[in-house]
């Protein structure tokens, strides 16, 4: 593993894979550390932020160094399956990301539905699923030159040989290829059904359907 | 009964010191902005250290007490008066009466103010925070209990006490700092965008060349400096995303996070790069400053 400072009350571990980074994120939390405030686990990497009033972050680095996470469970053997409908005549990047792959938009929807996803990361803001990976024919695409001031909840996003759901309206910066009725996330009743692990099966829905499912739970 | 609110303010918030512990489900560390100006104000009133205020972003609401109501607002200067007596001096604590209603306007130098209360303000703890998720409406009713407070003030109304030190953000340097071919970061000078808010400071000026390249989204910090494909910054606030993707050139201080809160559009920053020794040393150095004030006023 390799241990970097990300500013100075938080620092990055890298992992050798995705599911590394489940496990040691698990042996951190398990540690329970008086000190700890959160474990953020991404992809294969994972942030571990600390109570900079209580810890030094030299110390911090010398306790990662220091887990054991071969023996903790990976979580992603018991993920859970969901099924997100997806209208994507209600992607206003869907012709761009056609545009930048050399694809028709039917090919960019058939491509996009064509993988079940496992989400890697939440974050960036509450209950965003980052999920992975998409087919090499779909994968590359860049972000935004500049990112939009405001997303629509439901938009569905890809850059990189990544997709997502943007929860919640925020500032975004990836192409969006459609959108989803249901709600994902109600931060405030503590409703966040996605779970780093968990699989994700889009499937397509025409316009009719959207606004019939619209404002549904997951 | 407590204070009813008459006009909202631009974006009038009830903070604490935030949330931890959440952000693997993407929740930010909300809570006030400046914590220095919210943990001031607190122990200018004795009040507990995480006790609820009102931060008042640039221009205040109008409350109406509805019983005795010590207050003060620290932080961002304020214009404050109250029905029937004027103004009031911001950073002094003063006596709100039953049925006088308190107008707060605009400020002349930093964006933000907190309102606190005696006792402070009453909130429903919501995934390990009181902080508020939405501002305050017209007619919300904030509960606080009866409270009493004779004048007091502290030698200065901001902190940092120089308020010129604002647009100075000392800075470590950033995990993907090698993305970026020179010096240009350090020797230009950026000023804060209109598009700014607690999620993030978006900031103008001049365009970074970087290495042509995507990252994987991983974990960011409060403080992270992030330039987006156009070549320029933004930095995260309180309120800022958990998880992101562009690279990281720097990062503010924990020191420094605070000036972040107060800095208005239009202003200059200049980006100072301090190692990670000096970032430690800094921070216990301005701690060390913020608790022998809190000690001095508890007494």
């Amino acid at each position: 593993m390799t241990v970097q400072p990300l500013g100075d009350q938080a620092i990055l571990v890298s992992l050798p894979d995705e599911s590394a980074a489940v496990r040691f994120t698990a042996a951190v939390r398990a540690a329970n550390a008086k000190w700890l405030l959160d474990v953020v686990p991404a992809y294969s990497q994972v942030g571990v932020y600390f109570d900079a009033d209580q810890v030094t972050m030299s110390a911090v680095m010398q306790f990662v160094r220091d887990r054991n996470y071969q023996s903790h469970t990976d979580t992603l053997s018991e993920s859970r399956r969901h099924r997100i409908p997806v209208c994507y005549e209600r992607g206003p990047d869907l012709d761009q990301v056609a545009l930048l792959r050399g694809l028709t938009p039917a090919d960019v929807i058939q491509q996009h539905l064509a993988t079940e996803y496992t989400i890697y990361a939440i974050g960036f803001v509450p209950g965003f699923p980052y999920m992975g990976y998409l087919p090499e024919s779909l994968a590359g695409v860049g972000r935004l030159a500049s990112p939009r001031v405001r997303v629509e909840p439901g938009s569905v996003g890809v850059t990189g040989r990544q997709t997502a759901i943007y929860p919640l309206p925020r500032p975004g910066g990836w192409h969006l290829i459609g959108q989803t009725p249901l709600t994902i996330v109600d931060v405030e009743d503590g409703f966040f059904p996605l779970r780093v692990g968990d699989r994700v099966q889009f499937a397509r829905i025409d316009d009719t359907e959207y606004e019939h499912l619209l404002g549904e739970r997951l | 009964m407590s204070l009813t609110v008459l006009e909202p303010g631009l974006l009038t918030l009830p903070v604490d010191g935030g949330r931890s512990g959440f952000r693997h489900l993407g929740l930010p560390l909300s809570g006030a902005a400046d914590r220095a100006a919210w943990m001031l104000g607190n122990a200018l009133l004795r009040n507990a250290p995480d006790a609820v205020a009102l931060e008042i972003t640039l221009a205040g609401p109008v409350l109406r007490a509805e019983h005795p109501t010590a207050c003060v607002v620290f932080g961002a200067p304020f214009d404050l008066s109250v029905s029937g007596r004027g103004a009031i001096t911001p950073g002094y604590t003063f006596m709100l009466e039953s049925g006088e209603t308190l107008t707060i306007r605009g400020t002349s130098t930093g964006v933000r103010g907190y309102l606190c209360v005696g006792g402070g303000i009453e909130m429903p703890e919501r995934l390990g925070s009181r902080s508020a998720f939405t501002p305050i409406q017209a007619g919300d009713l904030l509960r606080c209990s009866p409270s009493h407070t004779a004048g007091r003030a502290l030698p200065f109304v901001t902190f940092p006490e120089q308020p010129t030190e604002v647009g100075i953000l000392r800075v470590i340097e950033g995990l993907q700092r090698d993305w970026f071919p020179n010096e240009d970061f350090f020797q230009h000078g950026y000023r804060v965008s209109p598009t700014s808010n607690r999620m993030g400071l978006r900031l103008l000026g001049y365009p970074l060349d970087r290495r042509v390249g995507e990252l994987v989204s991983e974990p960011v910090a409060t403080g992270a400096v992030q330039i987006t494909n156009d070549g320029l910054p933004v930095i995260l606030g309180v309120d800022g995303q958990t998880i992101g993707g562009y690279p990281k050139i720097a990062h503010v201080i924990r020191a420094d996070l605070d000036r972040l809160a107060q800095l208005r559009v239009g202003q200059e920053i200049r980006f100072v790069r301090v190692s990670l020794a000096e970032a430690m040393a800094i921070d216990k150095e301005r701690n060390n400053r913020l608790r022998e004030w809190r000690i001095r006023l508890a007494i």
